[in-house]
């Protein structure tokens, strides 16, 4: 009997050992596991790239994906910036562009990083007695910006907690709000208090970056913002941000159905505009063929107001010419003449000159002349004289003598 | 017989002998199971790694550049999608444009040049076109720049000279990769565009902002002053005033004013040219940031007043931020300061209280401000500007007996004339 009891009692030592064993294995795969699947959470769902993985599969070898510890990840993230930074001072292109091909794979690799190993390389850069303070900074908020793309809770979390040496937090933001705008602004909520006054900056750019998700809920979240000056700046941004006229179209559906005050709407539009103007802008969008008269007016007001140089000035003053009440059209297309003609008056001149005779050629006409006093006193007096007879013309040629 | 019964000692040890067998297929089967998750994950993420060799090497679908080539107009649309995604902050499209960004680097310069013709030729629409044409253009100028600036000049065939000047403007960072790799034959080049009249002005102000652009990058590149001082006077400051130039380290800065002191400008330009840097070097408020700048740069006799009292405007309007210090003993000490720099010392102080004022600063520590600095040295021209300037402010009003009173302290009658004059009408 006693033989049997040692051998259950041997037998139970092992099973223990070995299941102990079992678990710091268990404990290991899963932090592999949890990365891995970060990783895979990055390049998307499985459906998307199944035949190629097939493809891959069929004819590539296993090839180790293990990732190096977190501490020597901070290691290597500061030496690479450090490499980074020294190429201020290096010519030698080579150099460069063996430096700008690893910064290229750390951006891929700090968009992987599991929360885990976030936490952990954030800890680490804060004790790291190398960096200088304002390169840790630099440093934690690339980091930070970088990985939130994926763990944008967790990179906001840090933020918080480490708001004093990080800084600026825009950048978890910008890419929470494109991503998940609904839950980067819950998060903002729960944490209105902690974050104090930069509760108010951090929503306003998840809101301006939210617009090409979620139009519905940008426009709804304006009303957080009670300063007005904040909120008109806000409204302008969050349309410019657009990129596309699908997003633009959708931006103006929500902006029809919701329900913001007149200033508030006249400030998104005016934002539309002038997200429409731009070098590779051939002119007015489709979305803009369908626009009331009051809409019409100040989205031309955004256009003409940008501060982008457009290629094609002339294709916006005949969308003006045929949207706006005529009585409004020398007002608001001045602005977009006056920078057309201050940017490349040659052109501008030649294309007034084939404007049909009439209030509006005589009102460019004047503003021509104007601008180009100081400068060419004889084209402006030229410019002048195609003016009607009238008191306009006699203050204008009075005004260039 | 009947079977003996197990001991209560006995029982207990098989129970933990159960319990142990159980804990340890527990722990192995959850770690069978991890592994096995874990290989597949890793076979994804390897396949997705290798997917671009292997389609481009049998002419599958993917995102390699040589699949891309392959799948023509549908490759470019994948390919501009996916720019425009790590663009708007997609991890998988910023992943996918990475690597793709390796992927590029291992064609050659024909293979790139015709994937941008196609890109040109193609049905995207024009923001798509340029996504891809400028990823492309980036990879070539590393490999051939001269062929990548030929290639955006055959971009210009229909195009306005304005136009023209945009796209230029566009493309400043592949002229600053070709000057570091090959600087003259970089200029070279762009000195032939400027013969053909490409960088002119086509401003009313008369300078052309983007070939000031292209200036400001060779200088920066180049270190060599000489372009600069060729160009026409009207050219110059702008093209020192640059953003580029901002970043300048300190140990750079000497440098840098030497050259904007031989590029033709007037010495007010020049302390214009160098303000921003003595701003920042005292971000903060701290004037000993602008004598470590004055150290560096030495600045002339000409120089010296000009950048001093910016300094000490910088200073003050740092205080006018924590203004219960406006009365303690940092406006003495930047009056102190000045009066060794610039003669006309006192009467730029007085004026930066007034416009402090003018901001709203709390008026009676600027009065007690001003009081007191006036029985350290009394000074008309700090109180003649002070009234002069406060008097033009929207956001307060002077107070009438105070401000009389602080003018009659003027002792020049004429002085004090102009300034119950100024009040007067405020």
């Amino acid at each position: 009997m006693k033989f049997l009891r040692v051998i259950f009692l041997l037998l139970l030592i092992a099973l223990v050992w070995r299941g102990t064993q079992e678990r710091a294995m268990v404990s290991r795969l899963q932090a592999e596991h949890e990365t891995l699947i970060a990783r895979c959470v990055a390049i998307g769902p499985p459906e998307k790239e199944s035949e190629d993985a097939k493809a891959a599969a069929r004819t590539s070898g296993r090839r180790s994906t293990a990732k190096p510890e977190a501490k020597q990840l901070k290691d290597e993230l500061v030496a690479a910036f450090l490499r980074l930074k020294a190429l201020e001072t290096q010519t030698d292109p080579d150099s460069r562009l063996k430096v700008e091909k690893e910064v290229r794979e750390w951006i891929g690799r700090l968009i992987d990083l599991s929360p885990k190993e976030l936490k952990q390389v954030v800890e680490d850069l804060l004790d790291d007695g190398v960096l200088e303070p304002g390169d840790r900074r630099t440093l934690l908020a690339v980091v930070l910006s970088l990985a939130s793309s994926r763990q944008s809770e967790t990179a906001a979390e840090l933020y918080l907690k480490h708001r004093e040496v990080v800084g600026d937090g825009g950048g978890i933001f910008d890419a929470w709000g494109k991503s998940d705008p609904a839950s980067a602004l819950a998060w903002l909520e729960q944490n209105r208090e902690s974050l104090g006054k930069d509760y108010q900056s951090n929503l306003k750019r998840i809101i301006m970056v939210a617009a090409a998700r979620d139009p519905a809920i940008a426009l709804a979240e304006l009303s957080k913002i009670k300063d007005a000056k904040d909120r008109n700046s806000t409204e302008r941004g969050l349309a410019m941000s657009l990129r596309d006229d699908g997003a633009r179209a959708a931006l103006l559906a929500e902006l029809r159905a919701s329900g913001l005050a007149e200033v508030d709407r006249a400030e998104v539009l005016r934002g539309l505009g002038s997200g429409q103007v731009g070098r590779l802008s051939q002119g007015p969008g489709a979305w803009m063929e369908a626009l009331s008269p009051v809409e019409a007016v100040a989205v031309a007001e955004g256009v003409s107001k940008s501060m982008n140089s457009s290629a094609h000035p002339e294709a916006w003053f005949d969308w003006m010419g045929k949207s706006l009440p005529q009585e409004l059209m020398e007002d608001t297309a001045r602005p977009l003449l006056t920078k057309w003609i201050n940017d490349d008056y040659a052109a501008a001149g030649e294309w007034i000159n084939r404007q049909p005779p009439g209030d509006f050629r005589n009102a460019s006409a004047a503003n021509y002349a104007r601008m180009m006093a100081k400068r060419f006193p004889d084209t402006a007096k030229d410019w002048a004289n195609t003016l009607p007879e009238g008191p306009e013309k006699r203050r204008l040629l009075e005004e260039i003598k | 017989m009947n079977p003996r019964a197990l001991s209560w000692t006995d029982a207990l040890l098989l129970l933990a002998a159960a319990g142990g067998v159980a804990f340890f297929t527990i722990q192995h089967r959850n770690a069978g199971n991890l592994a096995a998750e874990n290989v597949g994950l890793s076979e994804r993420i390897e396949a997705w790694e290798k997917r671009g060799e292997v389609a481009g090497g049998e002419g599958e679908a993917g995102f390699s550049a040589k699949s891309l080539l392959s799948t023509g107009p549908a490759g470019l649309a994948k390919f501009a999608a996916i720019l425009l995604g790590a663009e708007t902050g997609n991890p998988a499209a910023v992943r996918e444009s990475l690597m793709l960004d390796g992927h590029w680097r291992t064609l050659d310069a024909a293979t790139l040049e015709k994937m941008i013709a196609d890109a040109r030729a193609s049905d995207l629409s024009e923001e798509d076109r340029e996504r891809v044409e400028a990823k492309l253009l980036e990879v070539l100028v590393e490999k051939d720049p001269a062929r990548a600036f030929a290639v955006i000049e055959s971009g210009f065939v229909g195009k306005t000279p304005r136009e023209i000047q945009q796209q230029f403007a566009e493309r400043s960072g592949l002229f600053e990769k070709w000057i570091l790799s090959d600087g003259p034959q970089a200029l070279a080049w762009f000195d032939k565009q400027i013969g053909a009249g490409l960088f002119d002005s086509r401003s009313l102000a008369g300078t052309s902002s983007i070939r000031q652009d292209y200036e400001s990058l060779i200088f920066l590149k180049s270190r060599d002053g000489s372009r600069i001082a060729a160009l026409d006077p009207i050219d110059r400051l702008p093209t020192l005033q640059s953003w580029r130039f901002q970043s300048l380290k300190p140990q750079e800065q000497a440098a840098f004013a030497q050259v904007a002191r031989t590029s033709g400008l007037k010495p007010s330009e020049v302390a214009e040219v160098l303000k921003p840097f003595l701003n920042r070097a005292i971000e903060s408020g701290d004037l000993a940031g602008a004598d470590a700048f004055f150290k560096r740069v030495e600045p002339t006799p000409e120089e010296l007043p000009r950048l001093s009292e910016g300094a000490a405007g910088t200073a003050m309007f740092a205080l006018g931020k924590k203004s219960d210090q406006l009365t303690g003993e940092e406006v003495p000490a930047i009056r102190t300061w000045l009066a060794d720099k610039s003669p006309q010392g006192d009467s730029y102080i007085g004026s930066m209280i007034g416009k402090g004022f003018s901001n709203g600063w709390d008026a009676g520590q600027i009065y007690a401000t001003i009081d007191r600095l006036q029985k350290d040295s009394p000074s008309d021209e700090l109180i003649g500007s002070f009234l002069e300037s406060a008097s033009q402010g929207t956001k307060q009003k002077l107070d009438h007996s105070t401000a009389a009173e602080l003018a009659n302290r003027i002792s020049d009658p004429a002085k004090r004339a102009a300034a119950l004059n100024a009040i007067g009408g405020q």
